[in-house]
């Protein structure tokens, strides 16, 4: 009964929306969003990953739940697709940071394009995730002259940026962020537990196209941290943080995106031929608060991520029209403001931080 | 088409390609002497004919090279071991313990012995990774099933009489579950990506070509198939692939024998390129002395140093320049001097913004599967940098918002 401790909270959408007339046409209400809140307790990767299909306490989706899933956001994107005048030849490709932007302020989007700074948390945050991926292969991995110095070889290769941000930093920067790699770290290898009779697999970018009107017009993408397990599927969010909605949120992204590709497998091989895949499951484990927490991707979590996306989509259409026509874009200004990189160019956005700050 | 007529084919459509390459039998030609086509060069003129004739980069063993010839080699010990993880742990130890000599011809064995135990941790978890994907989308519960896998086949084709070589191989070879005794290809790729088409039908257009020496008598430059590829041939079937899917989780069964055409016409196109690249390479130009100026004209180019384009066309020329330059302007001049000299199309096109170029170069692509807003949103995911190319002809158009504004707060 490993996956028990989740209830559905109830709570508000973490994040504002824009609903549209287009959202109404495309057939669905841009606000159905499910936070769910973990009740914490002992647990780790390994536990989750080692269970059977019948220990999780949940209903996953059935087959016809997930043709209707399906259906649902065919729908959906085809018809935001095709009063989509003048658009781009290549696909709408849709990851959870695009998604987690566009729903926060269109604005928002744009940082995309501006150069992205290396700053201290995604830094951390970069080198407990490799930390993670190579724990899952080898658990006896010791980080004992310090983690960020352990794992200095594969970050050149795999991160430079992180090293160039180190090296940058003052002595007592470096001390701070050495200390608070090993702080984070020291804890993962319980966390995590032992996988290697797990089938792990790190970094698995997962996709899933929609043909519709034409083909690959919309790609739902993502990379997930570590995936597991023999008898289930884990897909495992490692974070330096602490468990809120927003991480729900992205792993219920790829829930989408892997029940949508299991059901697509299962529907082409047919009903004579018996596709085995398993069942899928969430698992965040964040580091800030020492949790592992399971994350069902019952079909009510899924419908929610399929709904984000066509909010998305909603959005990113607005702001295409508005760029093509060199018309403003709309903000919904909020204390992310103070952390957007476009702050300085965004008058709103200073204006919300003034406010903020009397 | 019979192969004879595919042979006859390729030696026609090549016969201009050839005549830019050395005379003699391939056989007796030192290697440097070869031209060689791959299936690499096949892929990179389909994504942009500029990146295949941009000087190659030296090969370098890392963690993103190693990860397929490292997932490869384990195979064979998949059913001893009992899974993927410990067969590519097995080949890893090997490496380690292996003081023969041989980890010094062997650039993975090599690799892996002089690398330290972080970035072999990382190489592991990817090999690992590629083979339990793999292994999980064609649905093998049995590893003991793996017994009849191949690995590694050549296939090789060598112009008649002229230094010019095709070349690629065959990564992976499984029985088709619906023809017992036949083994059919393996291709691990997007099923969407750009250039698959071309590299699958270089590779049934090679098995046309090579899978039977052509007899005639006076040619003696068609190499005789070794004795394993002679064994590997009689049951293999390429008259399609299966091509895995690692992203979307799918497999989808490709017919070849269409391909043959388009396999030829890639051929042709990745050979110009590569015979083009080669002449860059041949003529060392020197650029002039540049002095950093803070002036430059309104339409210089803005944004990275040195600009992502500039980079991807000429990355050794620029890796050897840059240290002269203090101003991208005077290396834009110096590579459109260079692209004149080459008698290369004008590498300065304005777009329709006015206020930005780049490099029109020899017939860029855009990828539509890997634009510009794609690599950012991946690299941010993977918690790394975010900067992104500028350049229009490589984003998506609702990606150019240099000059958006914001509006004032909705509902303000």
């Amino acid at each position: 009964m490993i996956v028990s401790h989740w209830s559905p909270s109830g709570e508000s959408p973490a994040e504002g929306t824009i609903p549209t007339e287009r959202a109404a046409k495309a057939g669905f209400e841009p606000t159905a969003v499910s936070v769910l809140r973990p009740i914490p307790g002992r647990l780790s990767v390994a536990d989750l990953a080692g269970c059977r299909p019948t220990d999780l306490d949940y209903d996953p989706p059935s087959e016809i739940e997930l043709a209707e899933l399906s259906r649902f956001l065919n729908l959906g994107l085809a018809n935001l697709i095709e009063a989509w005048d003048d658009r781009p030849s290549g696909p709408l490709r849709l990851t959870k940071g695009r998604i987690r932007s566009a729903r926060t302020c269109p604005a928002q989007v744009l940082t995309e394009l501006t150069r992205g700074a290396m700053n201290f948390q995604l830094a951390v945050g970069t080198v407990c995730d490799l930390a993670a991926g190579v724990l899952a292969v080898h658990p006896r991995f010791s980080g004992a002259d310090g983690w960020y110095r352990s794992l200095s070889a594969a970050l050149d290769q795999e991160h430079p940026e992180v090293g160039e941000f180190v090296d940058n930093l003052d002595e007592m920067g470096r001390e701070d962020f050495t200390h608070k790699v090993d702080e984070l770290c020291l804890p993962l290898p319980d966390l995590l537990g032992d996988l290697t009779a797990l089938q792990p697999v790190t970094h698995q970018r997962v996709a899933l196209s929609f043909d519709q009107p034409d083909p690959l017009d919309v790609l739902l993408s993502g990379e997930v941290d570590l995936t597991a397990g023999t008898d289930v599927q884990v897909l495992v969010e490692v974070k330096s943080g602490s468990i809120s909605p927003r991480v729900i949120d992205e792993l219920t992204h790829y829930g989408l995106i892997v029940a949508l590709q299991h059901h697509r497998r299962r529907q082409a091989a047919g009903p004579d031929r018996q596709q085995r895949t398993k069942p899928v499951v969430g698992c965040a484990l964040t580091l800030g608060d020492l949790a592992v927490t399971p994350v069902p991707f019952t079909i009510e979590n899924l419908h929610a991520a399929a709904t984000r996306v066509l909010e998305a989509v909603d959005i990113l259409i607005t702001i295409d029209g508005a760029a093509t026509q060199d018309l403003p874009i709309p903000t919904t200004p909020g204390p992310y403001c103070r952390w957007c990189p476009r702050l300085d160019r965004c008058s709103a956005g200073l204006g919300q931080v003034e406010t903020e700050d009397d | 088409m019979t192969d004879r007529h595919w042979h006859e084919a390729l030696t026609e459509a090549l016969a201009a390609v050839a005549m830019t390459c050395v005379d003699g039998d391939p056989r007796t030609l030192k290697r440097s002497e070869i031209v060689e086509i791959t299936g690499f060069d096949i892929t990179a003129a389909a994504r942009c004919q500029a990146g295949a004739a941009a000087p190659p980069e030296p090969f370098q063993a890392d963690l993103f090279t190693t990860t397929k010839t490292l997932a490869l080699r384990s195979i064979p010990g998949l059913r001893r071991t009992g899974s993927a993880l410990d067969s590519v742990s097995r080949v890893m130890r090997e490496a380690q313990r292996s003081d023969d000599g041989a980890a010094d011809d062997d650039w993975l064995r090599r690799f892996l012995k002089e690398s330290p135990i972080d970035v072999r941790a990382r190489v592991a978890a990817r090999a690992a990774g590629w083979l339990t994907r793999t292994l999980e989308i064609l649905e093998v519960s049995d590893l003991q099933e793996t017994r009849a896998w191949r690995t590694g086949i050549p296939l090789q084709w060598d112009y008649p009489g002229r230094g010019l070589r095709l070349r690629t191989k065959i990564d992976l070879l499984i029985p088709d579950p619906e023809h017992p005794g036949v083994l059919l290809p393996i291709v691990v790729a997007s099923s969407g990506r750009v250039g698959l088409a071309d590299e699958l039908g270089f590779l049934h257009l090679l098995w046309k070509s090579t899978r039977r020496p052509v007899p005639n008598p006076g040619d003696q430059t068609q190499p005789t198939p070794t004795r394993r590829q002679a064994r590997s041939a009689s049951a293999i079937d390429l008259s399609q692939a299966i091509v895995v899917d690692h992203r979307q989780a799918d497999l989808q069964r490709r017919s070849l024998d269409s391909l043959a055409e388009q396999g030829l016409a890639a051929t042709v196109r990745a050979a110009t390129a590569v015979t083009e690249r080669d002449r860059i390479s041949a003529m060392a130009i020197k650029p002039p002395d540049a002095t950093p100026h803070a002036d430059g004209p309104q339409d210089a180019p803005t944004g990275q140093w040195p600009h992502p384009v500039l980079k991807a066309w000429f990355p050794n020329y620029l890796d050897q320049q840059a240290s002269r330059f203090t101003c991208e302007r005077c290396l834009w001049n110096t590579v459109c001097d260079t692209a004149a000299t080459l008698n290369a199309p004008s590498p300065i096109v304005s777009n329709n913004s006015g206020n930005r170029h780049h490099l029109a170069g020899p017939a860029h692509t855009p990828d539509q599967g890997e634009t510009a807003t794609q690599s950012i949103t991946e690299q941010a995911e993977a918690g790394g940098d975010m900067s992104v190319d500028e350049s229009p002809m490589i984003a998506p158009h609702w990606a150019l918002v240099g000059g958006i504004r914001l509006s004032e707060p909705a509902g303000q």
